[in-house]
């Protein structure tokens, strides 16, 4: 585990450690935020699922282009350790960005009066969630790891290459979305438990990341290892 | 050069033998235009509006069924070594496929526009409608012919393809459509360029990026 490359994914620190500190800030962030923090002045209590979509939404990308960075890497370097993470970060990134667009469903029926909007974030999350879910589906279906792994960083690279014109295309269609708020734009006392979660959530996925990265890793090399050599057994042996 | 215009011979020549594939996007692309038109008012207004969505739909969904099988000719008795042995590069190989691709599902297209007219009643002009069925097959042709040769080892490439593909090319989706409809309807605020450019960048891209990768992919 000398590998420098191993840092992306937190892996200078136990993965137990990161899941564990990562899920007593999640619930410590989430308790200030539904307890303490004050309501917001428009949207009243309904606001407060914030504290967890934000983050989600955050780290649900980012975990998205990790594994389009895990691709890039595998396509340059061709170790399979790479599409290990690839997968492990795919998987995370995809189950985030589903439950991102059930928090914002959840948020948009009181706020917007439907479920559902074609606005450019919503269809580009939705989006990525299939797209990415797809690549996922194909490794399935491939049985040989470098065949997988070509395949798999090939198609990252295209369907990341994708979003960026997929967000465009929807928003001149349609847009429902308020634009991204920043520090300057939200009181102190929303900030900080939003912060606090959003950390959580990166070290809680940094540590799951890298548990399941190295579960693959062992299925891999179980899958890929000779089988054992059946030795017949001797009649003192048996005794 | 010589072999890049002996691969397109050979795609242009598998093109013509696999007359079912063809065949089955034409009949899917015309019966979902079918049950598109039964399928609510039918008002022309939105018959109209529902026409430019429904065709190419039927497109879109038809080109599954066309592009699936692409490569089934050069898995099948050592036709990819053969390919080898002609010296022609991987990138020259995609590049060939792609294009006979799209020159297959622009056929198509047109064989589709005369039943969708009937159906709809209204299309956009001969010309207009010509360049954005170029456009949004050229679009779907260079996506299309990467994923059909990734998933075309694969057993369940006739489910994965559609799964892998239609996400991708939901910017094409939607520009054709609304570029179809202010062909037909009219464009006022003249949006048509804002959405050619999205079309034009997408396929741009999607040919650059898919020929540059293919050779990883088949690798």
């Amino acid at each position: 585990m000398d590998d420098p490359g191993l840092v992306l994914l937190g892996e200078r620190m136990k993965p137990r450690t990161l899941v564990n500190v990562g899920g007593t800030l999640l619930i410590a962030g989430s308790f200030w935020g539904l307890l303490f923090a004050p309501a917001e002045v428009f949207m009243g209590e309904v606001y407060r699922i914030f504290y967890i979509h934000v983050p989600t939404a955050w780290n649900g990308l980012l975990l998205l282009t990790a594994a389009f960075v895990c691709a890039v890497m595998y396509l340059l370097k061709g170790d399979l350790l790479w599409d290990d993470r690839l997968e492990a970060s795919m998987e995370a990134g995809v189950v985030l960005s589903a439950l991102l667009t059930i928090q914002g469903s959840i948020w948009a029926r009181p706020t917007w009066g439907v479920w559902w909007n074609w606005d450019p974030r919503l269809t580009t999350t939705a989006i990525l969630v299939f797209a990415f879910a797809g690549i996922l589906a194909l490794r399935q279906s491939l049985k040989e790891p470098r065949r997988r792994a070509m395949v798999s960083a090939v198609a990252t690279i295209v369907a990341a290459a994708d979003v960026p014109l997929v967000y465009f295309s929807v928003r001149f269609w349609n847009s429902l979305h308020q634009i991204q708020s920043s520090p300057a734009t939200v009181s102190a006392a929303f900030v900080w438990p939003l912060r606090v979660n959003a950390i959580a959530v990166l070290l809680l996925m940094a540590g799951l990341i890298q548990m399941r990265a190295e579960t693959i890793a062992r299925l891999r090399e179980a899958g890929s290892a000779p089988p054992p050599i059946d030795v017949p057994e001797t009649e003192g042996a048996a005794r | 050069m010589i072999a890049f215009r002996a691969l397109i011979l050979k795609d242009l020549r598998i093109l013509a033998r696999r007359r079912g594939g063809f065949l089955s996007a034409f009949a899917l692309g015309a019966i979902i235009m079918l049950m598109s038109s039964l399928s609510g008012e039918a008002t022309p207004q939105s018959l109209g509006q529902r026409g430019a969505a429904a065709f190419w739909m039927g497109l879109f969904l038809g080109s599954t069924l066309f592009l699936s099988d692409s490569f089934e000719t050069e898995q099948k008795e050592g036709g990819q070594r053969a390919l080898i042995l002609l010296g022609a590069s991987p990138t020259a190989f995609f590049y060939s496929k792609a294009l006979v691709n799209f020159f297959g599902l622009f056929v198509v297209g047109l064989l589709l526009t005369p039943i969708s007219a009937a159906l709809f009643g209204v299309g956009p002009s001969l010309g207009g409608g010509a360049l954005i069925l170029a456009l949004g097959t050229l679009s779907l042709a260079a996506p299309g012919t990467l994923f059909t040769a990734i998933v075309s080892e694969s057993d369940k490439r006739h489910l994965l393809l559609p799964v892998m593909m239609f996400p991708l090319v939901v910017p094409v989706l939607i520009t054709v459509v609304q570029s179809t409809l202010l062909l037909t309807f009219g464009d006022p605020m003249g949006q048509g360029v804002a959405w050619h450019a999205i079309l034009l960048i997408f396929a741009m891209l999607h040919w650059l990026l898919d020929g540059a990768l293919y050779s990883k992919a088949v690798d």
